[in-house]
C-alpha cells in the first residue's frame, strides 16, 4: 500500500514527538520536517532518524507541495493564521495543532467522521482532548447543561515559555471546544502548573451543573467513547467517577505519554498528538482527499 | 506608515545626517547587510540609508535579515517599495553565506526586553551565541567585507559602580556568575569574545558598539523602558507614574543620532576598537516624566510612587561617549526635548 | 536596611474572607464594608472571588455576586481607599477578566502564582503596565521552596513590571524565623518594596506580620477579625493597633477601624475564625488553608478523619487551585480504607 505523505510544519516538542510518532504509523510515511532553525534540537532529532529537513518554514511546502498529501502546523496560533491560506490555495489537507481555530475543531473520539470531510482540521488544545470526550458524553445524556467546567493541571516541566506566554489563548480555546461539544450554556478552563517532583502526570477533571443528573445514562454513553480513546491514546483512563458530589457531576481522567520524544508525565502533549495523527491515518485510509 | 511619519523620519535624518556627509562617502555603492533587520536599530539604520540614497546618491544597496516578512511589511512599507533594499527572510542563526558582494555587515539581531530574557533565559542565550557563531562563519568567507559591527550591549559592563559618573569602554566590570538574570549581558559578552577570536584568527575586520538607552520611532510604546511608559500615560491623558523615588539616571539618545553613529563608526572605525552608543547626559527619570509632560496640554501630573520605596543607592547608568566624540567628532544633534517631541509626532501618527 | 516607619496596609477581607463564606459575599455586605473601610482610612480594599478575578468555579466555589457586580459596588463606595483585586493566571484571562476590571477603575491589582511559577505573570504584569494601573507581584505557598529560589522568582516579578512583590504564607505554616529569613533574603535582592500576607493556623499571624515589617516589609495584609478561611489571616484591627504600639505608621484611624471589624463580624461573618483543630493540621502539612471547607465536606462524603485528607494533600505537595484533587485523595482514601476492612 501506498503510504500516506505527511510534513511537519514546526519543529519544536510538538512537532518533534509528532514525527516520532509519524514515523511509528503504518499508513503515514513523513516527507519533511520543517521549521525556522537547523539548531533546534528537533532538527537534529529527525536528522538522526534519516528525514528530509528544512529551516524554510512554509516556502519549502510552496516548493515541494506536489511531494505531500496532508501538513501538520505545529508552529504558533499566529503563525498558523498566516499558513492556512497558502495551505489551502496548495490544496493539500491540513491539520492545525495551534490554538489558531481556523478549521471546525476535531476530537476523533466524538466526530472523526464528520471530521473527514475538511481540509483544516483544528485540534482545540491539550485539555480540550482530554476533556471534550467527557463533556460531550454529558451534553448527549443530559438536555440542560447550565454549566461546565474543566481543570487540568499538568506538570511545571511540561509547559515551556511558549505555553507559559500563551496561557490565556488555551484557556479561551478550551473554553469555545467544552461549548461547541457538550451544548453547555457556560464554560470555564483552569490550567494549573504544578512544580512537585517527580512530575506529576496531567489530570483533567470535568465538572458539570446539570437538571436530573444521570449518572447510569452517562455511564452508558461514556464507556465506549473512553473506549475508542484509548485506541488512539494508550495512556487515556478514567480516574474517579463519574460521581455526584456537592450536586456536580464528577469525572477525573488522567493521562499519561507515551514517552516518545516527550517524557511520559507530559500527558498533555501526548493527547494531542495522539490525535492529531490518529486522524491523519483516518485520512491515508480514506486514500486522501 | 501615514506619509507624515515617513516625511518626520526623513527630516530627522536630513538634520543629524548633515555633517557627517563626506564621512558617509565611504558607503557608497557599498552593500550593506542588517541583521536584525525589522528592529529599532534596523528600521531607523533603513530610514538614513533612504536619506542618503534618495537625496545624496550615496547609491547604497541595503539587505535587511530578519525572521518575520509579514513584521517587515507592517513596519517598513515604504521600504519595500525601495529597490535597493532587499528584505532576506530567514534565522541569523542559520545563515550559511552572506550576500556575495557585501561590504559592511551590522549585527544587530536580538531582542533587548528584559522581561523575555527573564521568561526564557536559555533560549536567549542560546539565541545570541548560535547567531554570532553563524554569522562570523558566514562572513569569513566574504571577498570584499570592509567591517562588520557586532552590536553588543551596555549591559556587559554589570553595572555601573557609584564612584564613576559615567562608563567608559576601558570600564572592566562583568555580569554576575552565577543567576539567571546575567543570561542577556553574558551571552552578549561571550558573543563579543567570540567576535574578538574571528578578528584575531581569521582577520575579520570588526568593531565593537556597546548600546544604552534610546527613544524614537520603531520602538513598541509598551516597551519596558521609563521613557515609553512615560509617553504611553501622556498619550493615554492619565498621570505618569514614576516607580520609585524617581532619582534613577539614565540617559537617552535618539534614534537618528543613534543611526548615524553606527554607520559612521561602521565606515570609519578600525578594526579591534569599541565604542558606547548613547548619549553621555545623564537625566533623573522624575526629571524625564517632567519633560515628556512638558509637551502635553494640558500638563499630565507626574506621580511618584515614594511612599513604599525604598532607601537603597540610586542606580546610574551613563556611558562615556568622548572616545566617539574624540575619534568621529560625532555629537548628540537631537537635544531630548526635540527627540522626545519627535517621538511623539510619531506615535501620533500611528 | 533603614527602620520601618511606615507600612502600607492592604485588607484582603472581602476577597480572602470570601473564602470562610464559600463565596458567598453579597452586593450589600460589599458595598457596606467598603464604606466602613474607606472611612477607616485602610489604604487598599481587595474585593472579589477567594481566588481572585475569574475564579468563579466549581473547583473552588461559585460567586453568589459575579465579578462585575464586586468591582462596581466597590468602586461606587470606595472613595479614599484604593480598590485592589487579587488575579491568578490560569484561572483569569486578560480579556475576559482583566480588561474589564480595569475598565471597572481598578487601582492596584495584585497578580499572583504559585511560588515557583512566576513566569505565568508576566503577560497580566506587562497589561496592567501599559494601561498606567499599579502592579504587584504575588507569590502563593512561599513556604514550599528556599528562600534563595523564593528571590529569583520575586525577581521576575520584578523584572516583568511589578511595582512590588507580596509572599504569602498561605498555609499558615511559617515561625517568625522564617518570615524573618525570607523577607531579608528577598530585600536583598529586590529594589522595590517587599509584603507580607498571613495565616493563622499556627496562632503566628500577627507575630509573623511584625516579623516581616521588622525584617523591612513595607506592605502588610490582615482582614477585619480575621476573615479568611480556616483559621483565618493576620487579625487587620489587631495588627494595626500593633503596629500604632510599635509607632510605626499606617494612615488608619483605629477607632474607625475597630468599628469595620466590629461591623464585619457582625454584617460578613458566619462565624469567628477559630484556629480549630484541622487548621492546625492543614498548617503543619504545609496546605493551602482555603482547602478547608472542601476538605471538612468530603471528609463527611466519604466517611473519613479529615486529618488525614490534609497530611495526605501534603505529603502530594498539593498546590491552591487543585481542589479538585481533594476529591481524588478523598476516594482514594476512602478505598483504601474499604480494603483495610
Amino acid at each position: 500500500m501506498k503510504k500516506y505523505r505527511v510534513a511537519i510544519l514546526g519543529s519544536g516538542n510538538i512537532g518533534t514527538d509528532l514525527l516520532v510518532k509519524a514515523l511509528r504509523s503504518e499508513h503515514l510515511t513523513c516527507v519533511a520536517f520543517i521549521g525556522r532553525s537547523y539548531t533546534s534540537p528537533g532538527m537534529a532529532k529527525a536528522r538522526a532518524l534519516g528525514v528530509t529537513c528544512s529551516d524554510k518554514s512554509i516556502a519549502y511546502i510552496q516548493e515541494h507541495a506536489s511531494e505531500m498529501d496532508l501538513v501538520f502546523d505545529a508552529t504558533s496560533a499566529k503563525d498558523h493564521a498566516v499558513h492556512a491560506p497558502i495551505l489551502k490555495a496548495l490544496g493539500l489537507q491540513v491539520i492545525d495543532l495551534t490554538p489558531a481555530k481556523i478549521g471546525p475543531m476535531c476530537i476523533p473520539a466524538v466526530n472523526l467522521d464528520a471530521s473527514l470531510g475538511n481540509d483544516n482540521l483544528n485540534m482545540v488544545t491539550c485539555g480540550g482532548q482530554a476533556s471534550i470526550p467527557v463533556a460531550f458524553a454529558i451534553g448527549r445524556t443530559h438536555p440542560e447543561v447550565d454549566y461546565l467546567e474543566v481543570v487540568s493541571s499538568i506538570a511545571s516541566k511540561s509547559a515551556g515559555p511558549a505555553t507559559r506566554i500563551n496561557l490565556d489563548e488555551y484557556i479561551e480555546t478550551t473554553e469555545k471546544g467544552l461549548q461547541a461539544f457538550s451544548g453547555a450554556k457556560h464554560t470555564k478552563a483552569i490550567l494549573i502548573l504544578n512544580p512537585a517532583v517527580p512530575c506529576i502526570d496531567m489530570q483533567t477533571t470535568i465538572f458539570a451543573s446539570v437538571k436530573n443528573p444521570d449518572l447510569p445514562a452517562l455511564k452508558a454513553v461514556l464507556d465506549p467513547i473512553i473506549q475508542k480513546i484509548s485506541t488512539y491514546v494508550p495512556g487515556y483512563r478514567i480516574l474517579v467517577g463519574p460521581i455526584l458530589e456537592n450536586g456536580r457531576i464528577v469525572v477525573m481522567v488522567k493521562v499519561r505519554g507515551r514517552g516518545d520524544y516527550l517524557p511520559e508525565y507530559a500527558g498533555n502533549l501526548d493527547i494531542i498528538n495522539c490525535a492529531a495523527i490518529a486522524m491523519a491515518e483516518e485520512f491515508a485510509k480514506e486514500g486522501g482527499r | 506608515m501615514k506619509q507624515a511619519a515617513i516625511q518626520l523620519l526623513q527630516e530627522d535624518c536630513a538634520r543629524v545626517a548633515q555633517k557627517h556627509l563626506a564621512d558617509l562617502d565611504l558607503l557608497s555603492n557599498a552593500t550593506l547587510l542588517v541583521t536584525g533587520g525589522t528592529g529599532f536599530m534596523g528600521g531607523w539604520i533603513s530610514e538614513l540609508v533612504c536619506h542618503l540614497n534618495d537625496h545624496h546618491r550615496k547609491h547604497i544597496k541595503l539587505k535587511l535579515l530578519a525572521r518575520d516578512r509579514a513584521r517587515f511589511q507592517a513596519r517598513l512599507p515604504h521600504l519595500a517599495l525601495k529597490p535597493y533594499v532587499e528584505f532576506l527572510q530567514g534565522d541569523v542563526r542559520d545563515i550559511v553565506d552572506t550576500p556575495k558582494d557585501v561590504n559592511y555587515i551590522i549585527h544587530a539581531a536580538g531582542n533587548p526586553d528584559n522581561r523575555a530574557h527573564t521568561t526564557n533565559p536559555m533560549g536567549t542565550m542560546i539565541t545570541i551565541a548560535d547567531g554570532t557563531r553563524a554569522l562570523i562563519q558566514a562572513a569569513e568567507r566574504a571577498a570584499d567585507l570592509r567591517m562588520i559591527l557586532n552590536v553588543s550591549s551596555g549591559n556587559i559592563y554589570g553595572g555601573q559602580p557609584r564612584e564613576l559618573t559615567k562608563l567608559p569602554e576601558t570600564y572592566s566590570g562583568a555580569p554576575l556568575c552565577g543567576t539567571a538574570e546575567s543570561a542577556y549581558a553574558e551571552a552578549k559578552r561571550f558573543a563579543e569574545t567570540l567576535m574578538t577570536a574571528a578578528r584575531s584568527q581569521a582577520r575579520l575586520p570588526l568593531l565593537t558598539v556597546r548600546p544604552f538607552a534610546f527613544l524614537g520611532a520603531y520602538q513598541p510604546l509598551d516597551a519596558p523602558w521609563a521613557v515609553n511608559t512615560f509617553i504611553n500615560d501622556a498619550l493615554q491623558k492619565r498621570p505618569i507614574r514614576v516607580l520609585g523615588d524617581g532619582q534613577t539616571i539614565r540617559s537617552l539618545m535618539y534614534g537618528a543620532d543613534m543611526a548615524l553613529w553606527l554607520l559612521v563608526m561602521l565606515v570609519r572605525g578600525k578594526t579591534g576598537q569599541v565604542y558606547n552608543l548613547g548619549s553621555d547626559t545623564g537625566i533623573t527619570l522624575e526629571a524625564l516624566a517632567r519633560r515628556v509632560a512638558a509637551h502635553f496640554q494640558p500638563c499630565p501630573e507626574v506621580v511618584l510612587n515614594a511612599s513604599l520605596s525604598r532607601n537603597i543607592p540610586t542606580s546610574v547608568l551613563v556611558p562615556d561617549t568622548s572616545a566617539a566624540q574624540r575619534d568621529f567628532n560625532l555629537k548628540i544633534r537631537t537635544d531630548l526635548d526635540t527627540a522626545i517631541q519627535q517621538t511623539l509626532r510619531w506615535y501620533q501618527q500611528q | 536596611m533603614a527602620k520601618v516607619t511606615k507600612v502600607l496596609i492592604s485588607d484582603p477581607s472581602l476577597r480572602d474572607g470570601n473564602h470562610a463564606v464559600s463565596h458567598q459575599l453579597s452586593a450589600d455586605q460589599i458595598a457596606a464594608y467598603c464604606r466602613s473601610a474607606d472611612a477607616a482610612g485602610i489604604p487598599i480594599v481587595e474585593v472579589g472571588h477567594g481566588n481572585g478575578l475569574g475564579a468563579s468555579s466549581l473547583q473552588v466555589g461559585l460567586s453568589k455576586t459575579d465579578d462585575e457586580t464586586m468591582l462596581r459596588t466597590a468602586r461606587e463606595n470606595l472613595v479614599n481607599s484604593k480598590l485592589g483585586i487579587h488575579v491568578i493566571p490560569g484561572f483569569a484571562t486578560i480579556q475576559r477578566d482583566l480588561s474589564r476590571a480595569v475598565e471597572f477603575g481598578v487601582d492596584v491589582v495584585r497578580v499572583a502564582s504559585h511560588c515557583t511559577e512566576a513566569d505565568l505573570t508576566e503577560r497580566h504584569i506587562r497589561y496592567c503596565r501599559s494601561n498606567g494601573k499599579t502592579v504587584f507581584g504575588v507569590l502563593m505557598m512561599s513556604h514550599m521552596i528556599s528562600k534563595e529560589m523564593l528571590a529569583e522568582e520575586a525577581r521576575k516579578l520584578e523584572n516583568y513590571g511589578a511595582e512590588a512583590v507580596v509572599i504569602m504564607d498561605s498555609a499558615g505554616y511559617y515561625l517568625p524565623s522564617d518570615v524573618k529569613e525570607r523577607i531579608e533574603c528577598l530585600l536583598e535582592h529586590l529594589s522595590i518594596p517587599v509584603g507580607f500576607h498571613a495565616h493563622n493556623n499556627l496562632g503566628m499571624a500577627i507575630a509573623n506580620s511584625v516579623a516581616a515589617m521588622e525584617s523591612g516589609a513595607t506592605l502588610l495584609d490582615g482582614c477585619s477579625r480575621g476573615f479568611g478561611a480556616g483559621a483565618g489571616n493576620a487579625q487587620l484591627e489587631v495588627l494595626v493597633a500593633v503596629l500604632h504600639r510599635m509607632g510605626i505608621e499606617t494612615g488608619i484611624d483605629l477607632y474607625r477601624m475597630l468599628d469595620t471589624a466590629d461591623l464585619a463580624e457582625r454584617d460578613l461573618l458566619k462565624e469567628m475564625p477559630s484556629i480549630s483543630s484541622l487548621s492546625v493540621v492543614s498548617g503543619l502539612a504545609g496546605v493551602f488553608s482555603g482547602f478547608s471547607k472542601h476538605v471538612r465536606r468530603l471528609a463527611e462524603e466519604f466517611d473519613l478523619d479529615p486529618r488525614d485528607i490534609f497530611f495526605e494533600l501534603g505529603r502530594r505537595r498539593i498546590i491552591a487551585g487543585q481542589e479538585d484533587l481533594i476529591i481524588e485523595v478523598a476516594t482514594e482514601l476512602a478505598t483504601r480504607k474499604k480494603e483495610g476492612l
